[in-house]
């Protein structure tokens, strides 16, 4: 066993280079369609979410449609706080169950960047967000309507990403390079994921997030207009709305109106369909070319190398010998090959998929590799391939 | 019977295909041959010469028949221990010399010590000694490529002595070589075989047959002639 590991190793040192070129071509080959089958499974972990989200009972936004010019304008002009007050007002009044998520905001803590997000306490349920804290947390999430003066001077409860579960410790009190202090009352798990209508192609990670409550300046105009297009109301009964429309309409203030998640659902599967059937048409050729790419090159180690096999016998190598040669270059390229896509994937369901096709690979391998230096007798291999 | 030779093939047969396109290689064959002769077998092409030598070197299969090596039925053996023989008992020189192109010249020789228990330091002793003796110490770090035909089989020679190889079998061995490499090869066969090694060698040529005390010919599979000299 000893003896067969250390001239395996030292053939597979005769032919470095090539054994090289051949490590890097599985490599590539194995990366390639892990991306591709991650790219797979965020777009069908969107479609999942989006569904999960407009699962119960319709879910509205608000749409957008100012210039930035007028949003300027709306924010420096003070004598339109009382307008911003009154939506803002008629919005909470309403019997509409509401969610709250702004991600518009980032900070950072020793000079890395953090994303903030801002939501209501309702978010972690209806998102389907989960991780290690308390129900008691959600209390910490109710709407908060400080100044921006007061809500910076307290401290401010904090779910934090995955990321940092092991840099601060749960109760813990933290400070960002700006001074602003949080308590971190829970952590999100790994790979916690949402999406939002708006950007529906993405998958938002957030693993490296901060997520902290919704504060509301009441004298803050921009502060106000973030808060407005930031809920999501959650009814069957659009009528339930029109007190908000009735009310910008008349005070005259932003130009929004009102969109259903079924809309941007019908929005999102046809851009995700496009997205997948692009994806999928040049996955599916370089999945192909990486596979024929694989097989061709196992094969070939095989069959070039039968001469070498068929000397090395006629020396006195027996059977076993040749096969655990073959089996543990084979294995050291393709499981060298597993490793790297482990560094780059982590053990997500695409690297497992990478996990099975190496196994399928390997298999096949050993069954050909067996049969094709059983077939002929030694001195029929020297003559064949001489 | 007692089996008095080193050597001895009895009513060995060897059929190749299959129904109606059976071929018979070797037809009932009895030959023994002892320690230390040198033997050459002779037939045309097709005559089932080098078939009957693969057989004695245990790399190809018979049909039927019984094979002794030093008194053992061949087919009480396993495949691993058919294996220690090719590498304790056995040396081949073939035509094409059968090295490996990508080996250096002290690789190939090195080649049966790696199916041994030598440490590297005695592997490398022994191949140094052997290409020594061949004259080719100072081809050991070039490629099979950069050699000559001469040169070539005299490592496939160093090969198949290195692991001190009981039966040397070759099979035209100077079958790709010129007259005059022809002879130095022969030379080198007659001195090993003084030093008592067993040479059975194939061969169609009547000058190479000349070098060996016994010839055996054998013709569609039969040994016609078997004749000392």
């Amino acid at each position: 066993m000893i003896r067969n590991l250390r001239f395996s190793i030292e053939a597979m040192g005769d032919k470095k280079i090539e054994m090289f070129l051949r490590w890097v071509q599985i490599v590539i080959s194995f990366v390639c369609l892990c991306f591709i089958f991650q790219t797979f499974y965020d777009f069908q972990s969107i479609n999942e979410k989006i569904e999960y989200l407009a699962g119960t009972s319709e879910i509205y936004v608000l749409r957008d449609l100012n210039t930035d010019a007028w949003y300027e304008e709306l924010c420096n002009n003070d004598e339109l706080t009382w307008k911003f007050q009154k939506i803002v007002d008629v919005i909470n009044q309403t019997e509409v169950e509401k969610i709250v998520l702004n991600n518009n905001y980032e900070t950072t803590k020793d000079q890395q960047s953090i994303e903030l997000i801002s939501v209501s306490k309702n978010f972690f349920e209806k998102y389907g967000v989960n991780g290690n804290f308390e129900e008691e947390v959600f209390s910490d999430f109710e709407l908060r309507t400080l100044s921006n003066e007061e809500w910076s001077n307290e401290i401010w409860p904090v779910v934090a990403g995955y990321n940092y579960t092991h840099s601060y410790d749960l109760g813990e009190v933290i400070q960002d390079d700006y001074g602003q202090k949080y308590k971190i009352v829970g952590f999100l798990s790994k790979n916690t994921t949402y999406t939002l209508p708006m950007q529906s192609k993405d998958l938002e990670c957030l693993d490296a997030a901060f997520i902290i409550p919704v504060n509301i300046d009441k004298n803050d105009n921009g502060n106000m207009i973030e808060y407005i297009f930031s809920c999501q109301f959650i009814t069957d009964q659009k009528e339930a709305l029109s007190s908000i429309e009735k009310t910008n309409r008349e005070l005259q203030l932003l130009d929004m109106y009102f969109d259903n998640y079924t809309n941007q659902l019908e929005y999102v599967k046809n851009d995700t369909i496009e997205c997948m059937v692009l994806f999928g048409s040049f996955g599916v050729v370089l999945m192909v070319f990486s596979m024929i790419g694989i097989v061709c090159m196992i094969i070939q180690l095989i069959a070039n190398y039968e001469y070498e096999y068929a000397i090395n016998m006629l020396c006195g190598a027996n059977f076993g010998d040749i096969y655990f040669r073959v089996v543990f270059q084979s294995v050291c390229l393709i499981g060298s090959s597993v490793l790297i896509s482990f560094a780059f994937f982590g053990n997500t369901k695409a690297f497992r998929n990478i996990v099975v096709i190496s196994g399928v690979c390997l298999a096949g391998l050993f069954i050909f590799s067996f049969l094709k230096l059983k077939s002929e007798t030694i001195i029929n291999k020297i003559r064949i391939n001489g | 019977m007692k089996w008095m030779k080193n050597i001895e093939l009895r009513n060995i047969t060897k059929k190749y295909g299959k129904g109606e396109n059976k071929t018979c290689a070797l037809n009932k064959v009895n030959i023994g041959i002892d320690e230390g002769e040198m033997v050459a077998i002779m037939g045309t092409s097709g005559s089932g010469k080098t078939t009957l030598l693969n057989i004695i070197g245990t790399i190809d299969s018979w049909t039927e028949g019984e094979y002794y090596l030093k008194g053992k039925n061949i087919r009480d053996y396993s495949e691993k221990e058919k294996a220690v023989l090719r590498n304790q008992v056995f040396g081949f020189v073939v035509q094409d010399f059968a090295l490996v192109p990508h080996y250096k010249v002290e690789k190939n020789v090195e080649l049966p010590l790696y199916y041994t228990k030598y440490s590297k330091k005695k592997r490398k002793e022994k191949t140094d000694h052997v290409l020594e003796r061949l004259h080719l110490i100072n081809k050991k770090h070039c490629y099979p490529a950069e050699l000559s035909g001469g040169q070539k089989q005299r490592i496939a020679i160093a090969r198949a002595l290195v692991n001190e190889a009981e039966i040397l079998l070759c099979d035209e061995p100077t079958g790709a070589l010129d007259s005059k490499t022809t002879k130095e090869i022969m030379d080198i066969f007659v001195m090993l075989n003084r030093s008592g090694k067993t040479i059975i060698i194939v061969t169609h040529d009547m000058e190479v047959a000349k070098y060996c005390r016994r010839l055996v010919k054998i013709e569609d599979g039969n040994i016609i002639e078997d004749v000392y000299k």
